[in-house]
């Protein structure tokens, strides 16, 4: 386990303001992208897995 | 200040242990997270904080958690103030208590810490832990760099999955 550390001069605050509608469509299409491209990986190696414990006949 | 800082479930965690570091002495402190509701506020002095955090308390769409050592949960070390977007997390703030900022700050790890717990509850809900938020413009690259966190546009940024997963496994003990 690790710790992210701050600069000790910075201060990492936030205060977020409301997205508009058209940044969370945009935002949720890059999401849908990034979910569909971790899916695909998920199956790969899934495949993977399952090519390696399915006895070849 | 609210210029300096502008441009910037149902479901209830009762502990999580984690840690910050004392920045003199290098000791590491194992920290819970608890979430705070409205009838809480009285553990939050206005005046210790920049950010209006009881207003956070009332607003009900809201999720506030504070940030505290195991052994001294009467202390706050950060506060989170965090929604449930229905497909990801969105962090409406973000504030380490006053001992905690600037030149003189005792413990290093708080905002990381409770990112990464913003993050494990996006996972948790099913959002392969995205979170998104909005970042003071001078700390976009401090954020990439220090979070893996990803730009949007603008202020805006967020956090995916393999950014969130990394997160999670600095911070959390499996």
């Amino acid at each position: 386990m690790g710790l992210i550390k701050e600069h000790k001069h910075v201060d990492f605050s936030t205060k977020s303001a409301p997205w508009t509608v058209q940044d969370l469509s945009d935002f949720r299409k890059i999401m849908q992208e990034i979910k569909e491209k971790n899916a695909k990986k998920k199956e790969r190696s899934l495949r993977k897995i399952v090519k390696k414990v399915t006895p070849t006949q | 200040m609210e210029n300096k800082l502008n441009k910037g479930l149902d479901f209830i965690i009762d502990k999580l242990t984690n840690s910050i570091e004392n920045i003199l002495t290098g000791e590491v402190f194992d920290t819970e997270i608890v979430r705070l509701k409205s009838e809480d506020y009285k553990q939050i002095k206005k005046s210790n904080w920049v950010f209006d955090w009881h207003q956070e308390l009332n607003d009900d769409k809201k999720q506030v958690y504070k940030l505290t050592t195991v052994n001294n949960p009467n202390i706050i070390q950060g506060l989170i103030s965090i929604e449930d977007n229905q497909d990801h997390m969105f962090m409406h703030l973000i504030e380490s208590s006053k001992f905690n900022k600037g030149k003189g700050k005792v413990y290093l790890g708080v905002p990381g810490n409770l990112v990464a717990f913003a993050c494990k509850v996006s996972v948790e809900k099913g959002y392969e832990g995205f979170l998104a938020f909005d970042a003071k413009s001078a700390l976009v690259k401090h954020y990439q760099e220090s979070l893996h966190a990803s730009h949007f546009r603008g202020q805006r940024m967020f956090i995916e999955t393999s950014a969130a997963t990394r997160l999670i496994s600095k911070y959390f003990k499996s």
